[in-house]
C-alpha cells in the first residue's frame, strides 16, 4: 500500500508537471492551430536564466518571478517577430520556424551555461525531513507544491478565460478568428498575449521540475518531458484546457504504474510504454478525450 | 444625421478573381436608417460586394467612402468601431461560448466599463428573446435561435450600418416573416441602416426602403420595392429571357 502510494504521488507531481507543459502547448494550439515544438526548450531557457540569477544570489522565488515574466516576453516576441510574418504565408513553415528555435534556444542555453548540469534550488523545503507521511507514504513538500502550482494556475486561467475580456477574446479568436476581427477584437494582440502566456506557463513548468531532483539542469532535461508533455495535450484534445491537465496526469501516473509494476519495462521503457497507451486510447477516440468535433456544414 | 444623407458610398467598384470580373463598375448609396436590399441570381456578385465593404477582399477599382472617408483604408478590426457590423450566411458565431459570451464578444470595440457592458448584452438579450437560453452555448442551439444571436451579437457594437447577409437563409415561412419585422423594429429603434443580401424576394421587398439589383457584376437596377417588380432586366435575370 505505501509503496502503491508513493507510486501514486510521484506519478500526480512527473504529471502535474507535463500538465503545466501541455496547458503552454494548449494555448497556442487554440489560438494559431499549431504544435509549438520551442515550447520545451523555451521553458529550459527560462529555467536557466533563474538558476543563473540563484548563482547570482538573488533568491529564488525573484528569479522564479524573472524567469516567469521573461517566458512571457519572449513568447510574444517570438509570435511578434518569427511566427505571425511566415503564418501569413504558410502554416507549414510555422513548424519549420518552431523545429529552428527547439534547436536554437536549446544550443543558446549550451553556449552562456555550457553542458554540464546544474543544480537549481527548490522554491519549497526540499530536505530529507521535510514530507508528510500519508498512509506510510513520504508526500515531500516539494511535491506538494508543484501541485499546489497546478491548482493555482487551473484556478487563474479559468478565472481568466471566464471572467476578463482579454480571455474573452483569446476564446473568440480561437473559435473563429475572422468572425472576432469583425466583431472588433485586435486578433494580432490577442495572438501575442497567447504565446506570452504559454510562454510564461512553459516557464513555470521548468522552475518547478528542475529542483525536484539534485543535478536535473542540463540541456537534455525537458526533451522527455516535452514529449509527455504533447502527447498529454494530444490525449486531452489538444484544445482542452481541461483535457491537457488530466492528459498530463494519466500519463505520469500510468508511467510510474508501469515502471513500478511491471517489472521489464524498468526505466528505459517507461515512456514508450505510457505512450503507446495512449495510441491505443486515441484509435478508440481520435479528437482526444476532451477535444472538439469538427463539424463542417456543408 | 439627417435620414436622406447617405453614409455608406459605393463608387464604380470592381474586383476580378482571375480572369472572372466579379463586380464591375457598382455604383450606388446607402442613406441613413435606410433598409437596402441587394438581390440577384446566385453568381450575381453579392456577397462578393459584401465581402469588399468589410474588408476581406481588396477591390481592384472603384471607391467605397463611409461617412465621407475612405473605408478601404480602414483595417477589418476597426470596422466595428467605426460603426459597421456584419452577420453572417452560415452564420459564424463563437460555438464553444454561451449566448451571453457571445452577445459580449460583440462589445469589443465599444468603450465602456465592464458593469455598462452586462447590462447592455442584457438588454439586447432580453430585446432579442434569448433570456432562456443565454448560459446555452451556441452549438446546438436551433438556426432561428442562432440568427438572434448573431443580432444581438452585430447590435452590440451599436452599429450605424448592419450588413445582413442572407438571414433568411434555412429558416422557414413564418420564420422569415418575423425576422423581417425583427429588423425593421429594430431598425427604428436603434436607428441603423441596413444593407441586406437576400434571396428570398418576399423578404427584401417586404421590408426595403431601397432595392439594388446585381447580376453578373452588373448593376441592373435601381429603384423602390415597387418597381422592381415591373422592371423587366430584373424579371429576365431571375426567370431567363424568352426564347
Amino acid at each position: 500500500m505505501e509503496l502503491f502510494l508513493e507510486r501514486l504521488i510521484s506519478g500526480l507531481t512527473n504529471g502535474s508537471i507535463y500538465a503545466l507543459l501541455a496547458l503552454a502547448l494548449v494555448v497556442v494550439f487554440r489560438g494559431t492551430g499549431t504544435l509549438n515544438f520551442a515550447q520545451g526548450e523555451l521553458a529550459l531557457f527560462t529555467t536557466f536564466v533563474a538558476w543563473w540569477l540563484t548563482t547570482q544570489s538573488i533568491p529564488v522565488w525573484i528569479a522564479i518571478v524573472a524567469a516567469l515574466v521573461l517566458g512571457f516576453v519572449m513568447g510574444a516576441l517570438i509570435e511578434r517577430t518569427l511566427i505571425r510574418p511566415v503564418q501569413r504565408r504558410n502554416d507549414m513553415a510555422v513548424l519549420i520556424v518552431a523545429l529552428g528555435l527547439f534547436t536554437g534556444l536549446n544550443s543558446l542555453a549550451g553556449l552562456l551555461w555550457g553542458s554540464e548540469t546544474k543544480i537549481m534550488p527548490s522554491p519549497f523545503p526540499n530536505g530529507l525531513d521535510d514530507y508528510v507521511s500519508i498512509g506510510g507514504a513520504r508526500l515531500y513538500f516539494d511535491a506538494l507544491g508543484v501541485w499546489g502550482a497546478l491548482i493555482v494556475l487551473m484556478f487563474l486561467m479559468t478565472l481568466l478565460f471566464k471572467k476578463t475580456k482579454i480571455g474573452l477574446h483569446m476564446r473568440a479568436v480561437a473559435d473563429n478568428p475572422e468572425s472576432a476581427t469583425l466583431a472588433g477584437v485586435r486578433t494580432s494582440r490577442v495572438l501575442a498575449i497567447g504565446w506570452g502566456l504559454s510562454g510564461a506557463i512553459g516557464a513555470l513548468a521548468g522552475v518547478l521540475v528542475t529542483p525536484l531532483a539534485p543535478q536535473q539542469l542540463g540541456l537534455t532535461t525537458m526533451f522527455s518531458i516535452f514529449i509527455a508533455a504533447s502527447a498529454a495535450a494530444l490525449f486531452g484534445g489538444l484544445d482542452s484546457l481541461v483535457g491537457a491537465i488530466v492528459g498530463g496526469l494519466v500519463i505520469g501516473v500510468l508511467e510510474a504504474m508501469l515502471t513500478g509494476y511491471i517489472s521489464i519495462i524498468g526505466g528505459s521503457l517507461q515512456q514508450t510504454s505510457a505512450l503507446i497507451i495512449i495510441v491505443a486510447i486515441l484509435f478508440v477516440r481520435p479528437n482526444g478525450l476532451f477535444g472538439t468535433q469538427k463539424l463542417v456544414r456543408v | 444625421m439627417s435620414p436622406h444623407t447617405s453614409v455608406l458610398t459605393l463608387d464604380e467598384v470592381s474586383i476580378e478573381f482571375g480572369g472572372i470580373t466579379a463586380l464591375d463598375g457598382v455604383t450606388f448609396d446607402v442613406r441613413a436608417g435606410q433598409i437596402c436590399g441587394l438581390i440577384g441570381p446566385n453568381g450575381a456578385g453579392k456577397t462578393t460586394l459584401f465581402n469588399c465593404i468589410t474588408r476581406i477582399y481588396q477591390p481592384s477599382g472603384g471607391r467605397i467612402t463611409w461617412k465621407g472617408d475612405d473605408l478601404l483604408k480602414v483595417r477589418p478590426h476597426a470596422l466595428a468601431s467605426a460603426g459597421i457590423a456584419r452577420t453572417f450566411q452560415n452564420l459564424a458565431l463563437f460555438g464553444g461560448m454561451t449566448v451571453f459570451e457571445n452577445t459580449m464578444a460583440g462589445g469589443s470595440s465599444v468603450k465602456g466599463g465592464k458593469r455598462q457592458m452586462r447590462d447592455r448584452a442584457w438588454a439586447l438579450i432580453e430585446r432579442l428573446e434569448l433570456v432562456d437560453v443565454a448560459d446555452h452555448h451556441a452549438a446546438g442551439l436551433p438556426f432561428g435561435t442562432l440568427k438572434r444571436v448573431e443580432l444581438a451579437r452585430a447590435l452590440m457594437s451599436e452599429p450605424q450600418l448592419l450588413l445582413l447577409d442572407e438571414p433568411a437563409g434555412g429558416l422557414t415561412h413564418s420564420e422569415v416573416k418575423e425576422l423581417g419585422d425583427l429588423i425593421v423594429s429594430l431598425r427604428d429603434e436603434f436607428g441603423f441602416a441596413a444593407l441586406l443580401v437576400e434571396h428570398h424576394m418576399g423578404l427584401v421587398l417586404g421590408i426595403s426602403d431601397h432595392v439594388v439589383a446585381l447580376d453578373f457584376g452588373h448593376k441592373i437596377f435601381e429603384g423602390t420595392p415597387a418597381e422592381v417588380k415591373d422592371n423587366p432586366a430584373v424579371v429576365a435575370a431571375y426567370l431567363g429571357r424568352a426564347a
